[in-house]
């Protein structure tokens, strides 16, 4: 007589998916699935709300996709039945991940730490260690590189791209008052000198355009077909299209260039003037120093131009001054 | 080694997938403590795992007597014997955003010094692509401007040496000082050190932006920065010192608060939807003009009034230079 067990989620998706893989390409049907996993056996002998089951069934489904498993439908003999297809299923078989390459693999798990992407890369990273074996020295810890998502708006838009939804979301453009409407077909995300942006096809205006994140200022959520709860599909770029973006993207920064002065031995003359020459302030006495810089987006560059105060000038183009100084201008009246 | 930081459900999901495939490969008996050091996980997540192996059996049911596939006797000594496999002895594929979400991990390393070119590096990266083509292009992190401190640095991480250095301080003092380095932080905005500081003899961390002319000393660092196991991921560990302010963001300004944990909605007031309130920690307030300023506006001190008087003098001392007053660098 075996106890009857106990499961929690992570031990019913497991006899799920096992109860899948040992059916093979006949694949289960929902009643008999409901039979063999013994968690939802259990489930019904307990008398479990058939509603309660099913809602229970979906969220593992979405789980098992989720991680990887393309679970499907298939019609075999009148019935239909959940199959996950076992050609192209795992990883090549000898395939074997050198202990170098497990750590290579740990330092870039954690890169997403505390950050929407993280849950993601740490399964990811989980699955993949399966296929080789660690040592115990960990001489690559030395360097622990991390990226931020400050932008709600992240999430959203990589679910967005992974499944070709078309989204809408309210954008707000800096010295423009309010916000508006944008539908777009989202193909990647960036992220420059530390700024995510959306690299996406604007249907308005039958574009490729790129928006940053932080200037998202709504939800963004799934456009769906009229009178459907279905979100609006759409073919995802070329690999081709994919570069151009990237292209254009370069060539708008090549083409923007700003002249700054900054202050010789200040935090600004650190941050803004290289150091490989040795030709730092010993042998130029001047007490301002003039550099040039390319840029993206003449707001963001404000934005840093604004923290290095009164150690920093703008040159050259006159509307990045403008920008710098109406910004200040509005902290001033904001705290006044 | 980083902190562990637990598994949830669906991770334990992944492990027990992956477990399999880990014994079946080794083909010899593994500790769970073995096993948890390369999973990284505790060895209670590993003994739940294979209790889930266990669990299933060839002909799908509860297992019967004498059906496990891991050893139970060896079980109960902690040891992970692998008795019989015949499904899931491979690593199951991943799903594309998990695919994208290790892979620009993997191509944002991949960019920094020490780094480029590695093969072992690219043969990751070929293997998520071919495992998700889809992934690779998703999302691009790209490269942290490098520093040309970063390289001397990570050489006297190697060596366990001391680096001088040229350094400004958020304070505004500029000195030469004499840095144990523990670790090198990159992140998108800027690379980071950590690094033990035999004068304020404590963990501090240090922006390379900062930093100049950082060379190898012939002193060895001593035993408190190597034998420094874990460090926090946070750039900024609050103080009993510091202030609280209470700010009003505007979605521009998000970054300002992204470590901060009360984040309260605001009810969206004319053209601000997304406008939150959230108080902050600054150990050094005269700071608060910087950071509260370069958002021009989308950023704005609550309380208390000693911050704003910050902001605004900050705000002020820099238009005496960026105003149209001064008419020296216009045109």
């Amino acid at each position: 007589m075996v106890e009857r067990q106990k499961y929690d989620a992570a031990g019913r998706l497991f006899s799920i998916l096992a109860a899948l893989l040992l059916a093979g390409d006949r694949g289960l049907t929902k009643a008999e699935l409901f039979q063999v996993v013994e968690a939802y056996a259990n489930d019904r002998a307990d008398g479990i709300d058939p509603d309660a089951l099913e809602k229970k069934f979906d969220r593992d489904k979405n789980h098992l996709r989720d991680n990887g498993f393309s679970l499907t439908i298939r019609s075999i003999d009148d019935d239909e039945r959940y199959v996950i297809p076992q050609k192209n299923f795992a990883f090549p078989e000898l395939l074997e991940l050198s202990p170098r390459q497990i750590q290579l693999l740990n330092i870039a798990s954690e890169i997403w730490a505390q950050s929407a992407f993280s849950s993601d890369a740490g399964r990811a990273a989980i699955r993949l260690r399966g296929l080789g074996f660690s040592t115990s020295t960990d001489s690559l810890m030395n360097v622990a590189p991390r990226i931020q998502v400050h932008d709600p708006a992240f999430m959203s838009l990589a679910d967005a791209i992974t499944n070709h939804y078309v989204v809408e979301f309210q954008y707000r453009k800096p010295g423009v008052a309010g916000h508006e409407r944008r539908e777009v077909e989202p193909w990647a995300l960036k992220n420059i000198q530390s700024q995510w942006l959306l690299q996406c096809f604007d249907r308005d205006r039958q574009e490729v355009r790129n928006f940053l994140l932080k200037r998202i200022v709504s939800s963004v959520k799934p456009v769906l077909e009229a009178g459907s709860e279905k979100p609006i599909e759409f073919d995802g770029p070329s690999q081709e299209q994919l570069d151009l973006a990237a292209e254009d993207l370069r060539a708008i920064t090549a083409a923007q260039v700003a002249v700054i002065s900054v202050r010789n031995g200040s935090e600004a003359w650190f941050h803004f003037t290289e150091d490989s020459s040795g030709a730092s302030e010993t042998t130029d006495k001047a007490e301002w120093i003039e550099r040039s810089l390319n840029y993206m987006d003449a707001h963001l560059l404000a934005e840093e131009i604004r923290s290095y105060g009164p150690d920093i000038r703008v040159i050259e183009p006159s509307h990045l001054a403008d920008i710098v100084r109406a910004g200040f201008e509005q902290v001033i009246a904001d705290h006044a | 080694m980083p902190k562990l930081t637990g598994f949830d459900n669906v991770d334990r999901f992944n492990l027990t997938i992956s477990l399999i495939a880990y014994l079946y490969n080794s083909q010899r008996d593994v500790p769970v403590a073995e096993a948890a050091e390369h999973f990284k996980c505790t060895a209670k997540d590993i003994r739940r795992a294979a209790a889930d192996i266990n669990r299933v059996t060839p002909n799908v049911g509860p297992m019967e007597n004498g059906m496990a596939l891991l050893d139970l006797d060896a079980l109960e000594e902690d040891v992970l014997s692998i008795i019989a496999a015949d499904y899931l002895t491979e690593v199951p594929k991943i799903s594309v955003r998990q695919a994208a979400a290790l892979v620009s991990g993997l191509s944002y390393l991949a960019t920094m010094p020490g780094f480029e070119g590695d093969p072992e590096l690219a043969a990751l990266m070929d293997l998520l692509a071919e495992n998700q083509s889809q992934a690779t292009s998703l999302l691009k992190v790209d490269e942290v401007e490098p520093d040309p401190d970063v390289s001397t640095i990570r050489q006297a991480i190697l060596e366990g040496k001391r680096i001088r250095c040229d350094y400004h301080s958020q304070s505004g003092n500029r000195r030469v000082r004499e840095l144990e380095p523990i670790r090198l932080d990159p992140r998108p905005d800027n690379w980071y050190l950590r690094a033990w500081c035999p004068e304020a003899q404590e963990i501090r961390t240090f922006r390379l932006d900062r930093m100049r002319d950082a060379q190898i000393i012939d002193t060895p660092i001593s035993d408190v920065a190597r034998n420094e196991a874990a460090l926090e991921d946070a750039l900024y560990v609050s103080k009993e010192t510091d202030t609280e302010v209470t700010l009003e963001v505007d979605p521009e300004a998000y970054r300002l608060i992204g470590e901060s944990s009360a984040v309260e909605e605001m009810v969206a007031k004319g053209n601000n939807p997304g406008t939150v309130r959230a108080t902050i920690r600054v150990g050094y307030l005269p700071n608060i003009g910087h950071l509260v300023a370069r958002y021009g506006g989308a950023a704005r001190v609550v309380a208390p009034e000693e911050a704003k008087a910050y902001v605004r003098a900050y705000a002020e001392a820099a238009l005496g230079h960026n105003g149209s007053t001064t008419g020296v660098e216009a045109e």
